[in-house]
């Protein structure tokens, strides 16, 4: 999949403005539980290709381990990010969405398979490989994403417990 | 949490004890020992607002932030009927997630980002308080040479160095300004203060306005005890006493114009939960005041069409105090949650305009600037509690520009001045020999092909060929947008505040200062506000 330099621009422009707060989430966060909803309840805003790749670059971000067991792959990101997207103008959900299907078959020319196909090993070689491009737009967007799912997985209400543990003062709260 | 400051004793320990918990600090002050804050004064929102109204009133403020805020009180003072209209919430609520203050809290739910010479995510509160809700009250003058250029520039000697200081006394005691107190101040900042003092220079603990501080070091989301001297316990409660009529959750989206002169505001409720559209409310006004900030006020004027009159200069000048971050690593246990979150300071004297002063933030945040994802993420989560921080801000040679696209929203440009990012990595390698000098070890800084670096040596060779691209910004001062001049040629409004442009219509925010401040802007605004007030109230 190829994309333009505006298109790309454009994408930055949507997720970057993600980067700077993620607000849009308290819509999620206020009277829906997005960490809590049956496994096949069908998604309202992402379809279940680009659901696959949330939980593959949430997987690659933050995997589970030593300190905190529950890794960004198993946190439900692909609800908190359907969410958020039903909360984002047209224009910026489509600009998200297009971000994550590049990031899908961008994956085939640098690891060979799509991302939501590739073992946890070679996910995370490409998203890391993302977060260091030599394109500060390329940079800024998987950046962005990855914000964005992050404040999603610390207050994830396994999470956010554990990370209270060090931010003592009730983060996630 | 709390919206107001308790005001008894026993609510002062309850309110501690809910808060900070294991974060309790040893010797913590008594909390708002003068009676400066005082609760949040009541507010109408969406659900008053059942259905399209009109009404008249002596004059409307457009946002309730430090420049509307001190505004009102100065208006109120003078017997001017007052109506404050603000598009956030009526009532404040805090919870320890960035998620909930972006949403609540921040204009366009903290989704502003600046285009140009590199994205650059801008913050601006919203709500009763505005930025003086989600900040962290550093409370710095500007430098005489600031202020003795705009008294030249305008030619105006009341608004020099001297002149201004009575102003500052003002509003500093009125928001409790004091030094941050040694027992509040945290590792964090007294890191940072021990590697000043071995280092020679000038700085040290930061004045802030929080006399009810307890130390819970997160300011960002809200001050979760109240002891924080904001617009919403300082000024707007002080103003409602006088006569202040609040709307809240409302967005003002026109300017009644007829024939050159302002004649009041358009607005639409917003629910503050949903965002949905409600009834309209129309205010005529013999005077209107905008104080939406330095973005939302030249957006407002740009969307509503009446930027035209204004002149050339609407939106232009957009300076933010962009800077960068450095998160260290240290041997011990810092907890930078615990204290004064931004407490301390420094000035170097080779680095004029240059503001170096403690940082800290959300765990991600901190994770992520340092680098620590994918194979070192848990090894950062693991790090957490020794991690410290300090970011710098320059006074700004760059500048942008500030429209609105056709749905409301802020459209930003912002190129930067070669000098400004030469001055930012002189700075960071200034702020990794303070961090270091302090107890710092491993340095992290979020800058694309910069490694983490073991002496400020090390980094200064890294930073040497980096160029803006390479930096993750982030600013939150924009200011300078809509600047007082002599006459429209040159600047929107007149030494006073008053648009040169159209009739009845006034400035109160960051939007008017004539040039980049230096240092972080809530007083400054607050002393706008006040001196614009009076002047209006003055004018009859």
């Amino acid at each position: 999949m190829k994309l333009s330099r505006r298109t790309l621009l454009g994408i930055v422009a949507a997720a970057g403005a993600l980067t700077a707060a993620t607000g849009l989430v308290g819509a999620i966060t206020v009277g829906t539980q997005w960490w809590d909803q049956p496994a096949d309840a069908p998604f309202e805003a992402l379809e279940s290709e680009e659901a696959a790749v949330v939980r593959a670059v949430a997987a690659a971000a933050f995997p589970g381990g030593a300190t905190i067991a529950l890794g960004g792959g198993e946190a439900e990101l692909d609800r908190f990010f359907d969410g958020l997207l039903l909360s984002l103008p047209e224009m910026q959900r489509s600009l998200l969405k297009l971000l994550l299907h590049a990031l899908e078959h961008g994956a085939i020319l640098a690891e060979g398979d799509r991302l939501s196909a590739l073992p946890e090993v070679a996910q995370r070689a490409f998203v890391m490989g993302l977060l260091q491009h030599e394109l500060a737009e390329v940079r800024g967007a998987a950046m962005s994403l990855v914000v964005l799912l992050g404040m999603g997985y610390t207050t994830h209400p396994t999470v956010a417990p554990m990370i209270s543990a060090w931010h003592r003062c009730g983060y996630g709260s | 949490m709390p919206d107001h400051a308790p005001q008894s004793p026993e609510e002062w320990r309850r309110a501690i004890a809910e808060t900070l918990g294991p974060c309790a600090l040893p010797g913590y002050p008594t909390p708002n020992p003068l009676g400066l804050l005082q609760p949040a004064p009541p507010a109408r929102g969406f659900l008053d607002l059942p259905s399209d109204s009109e009404i008249s009133v002596e004059v409307v403020i457009v946002g309730g932030g430090p420049g509307g805020g001190s505004a009102a009180l100065a208006l109120t003072q003078a017997g001017v009927q007052t109506l404050l209209l603000e598009e956030g919430p009526a009532r404040s609520h805090f919870r320890k997630n960035y998620a909930h203050t972006a949403r609540y809290h921040m204009q366009e739910a903290g989704t502003m980002v600046a285009r140009g010479s590199a994205m650059m995510p801008i913050a601006a509160g919203r709500g009763l308080g505005g930025s003086s809700l989600v900040n962290s009250a550093l409370s710095f003058r500007p430098p005489r040479r600031v202020l003795d250029q705009w008294a030249a520039d305008l030619d105006d000697p009341s608004l020099g160095f001297d002149a201004l200081q009575p102003l500052y006394d003002e509003v500093s005691e009125l928001v409790g300004v004091g030094i941050t107190r040694a027992e509040i101040s945290g590792e964090n900042n007294d890191l940072i203060v021990r590697g000043i003092q071995a280092l020679g220079l000038e700085g040290g603990l930061a004045p802030r306005g929080t006399p009810g501080c307890i130390g819970c070091g997160v300011c960002y989301f809200g001050c979760p005890s109240g002891g924080k001297g904001s617009t919403n316990l300082t000024y707007l409660p002080r103003a409602h006493a006088l006569g202040l009529d609040i709307q809240a959750e409302v967005k003002v989206e026109g300017l009644i114009v007829e024939n050159g002169v302002v004649r009041g505001v358009e607005a639409v409720a917003i629910h503050p939960d949903t965002g949905a559209r409600g009834a309209r409310l129309r205010v005529r006004a013999k005077h209107v005041v905008l104080s939406a900030g330095a973005v939302g006020t030249p957006r407002l004027l740009w969307h509503s069409g009446a930027a035209a009159a204004l002149g050339a200069h609407t939106g232009e000048h957009l300076q933010v105090h962009p800077g960068s971050t450095i998160v260290a690593i240290c041997d011990h246990e810092v907890e930078m949650w615990k204290g004064a979150t931004q407490g301390a300071y420094f000035h170097h004297p080779d680095l004029p305009g240059v503001l170096p002063h403690t940082f800290s933030a959300p765990p991600e945040a901190c994770l992520v600037a340092a680098g620590f994802l994918g194979d070192r993420w848990q090894e950062g989560l693991a790090l957490l509690p020794r991690m410290c921080g300090m970011l710098l801000m320059v006074s700004d040679k760059g500048e942008g520009r500030v429209r609105a696209f056709g749905d409301g929203r802020a459209d930003l440009v912002y190129t930067f001045a070669d000098e400004d990012v030469d001055r930012i990595k002189r700075g960071l390698v200034e702020v990794a020999r303070v961090l270091q000098a302090g107890g710092a070890r491993d340095l992290y800084v979020p800058i694309h092909g910069v490694q983490m670096s073991q002496s400020p040596e090390a980094l200064a060779k890294q930073l040497t060929d980096r160029t803006i691209k390479d930096f993750t910004l982030y600013a939150a001062h924009p200011m300078g947008t809509c600047r007082m001049s002599r006459d429209i040629g040159s600047g929107v409004v007149d030494r006073s505040g008053r648009a040169h442009g159209l009739r009845n219509l006034w400035l109160a925010d960051a939007s008017v200062f004539p040039s980049s401040l230096g240092v972080n802007p809530q007083l400054s605004t607050m002393v706008m506000g006040t001196r614009v007030g009076r002047a209006l109230a003055a004018s009859g």
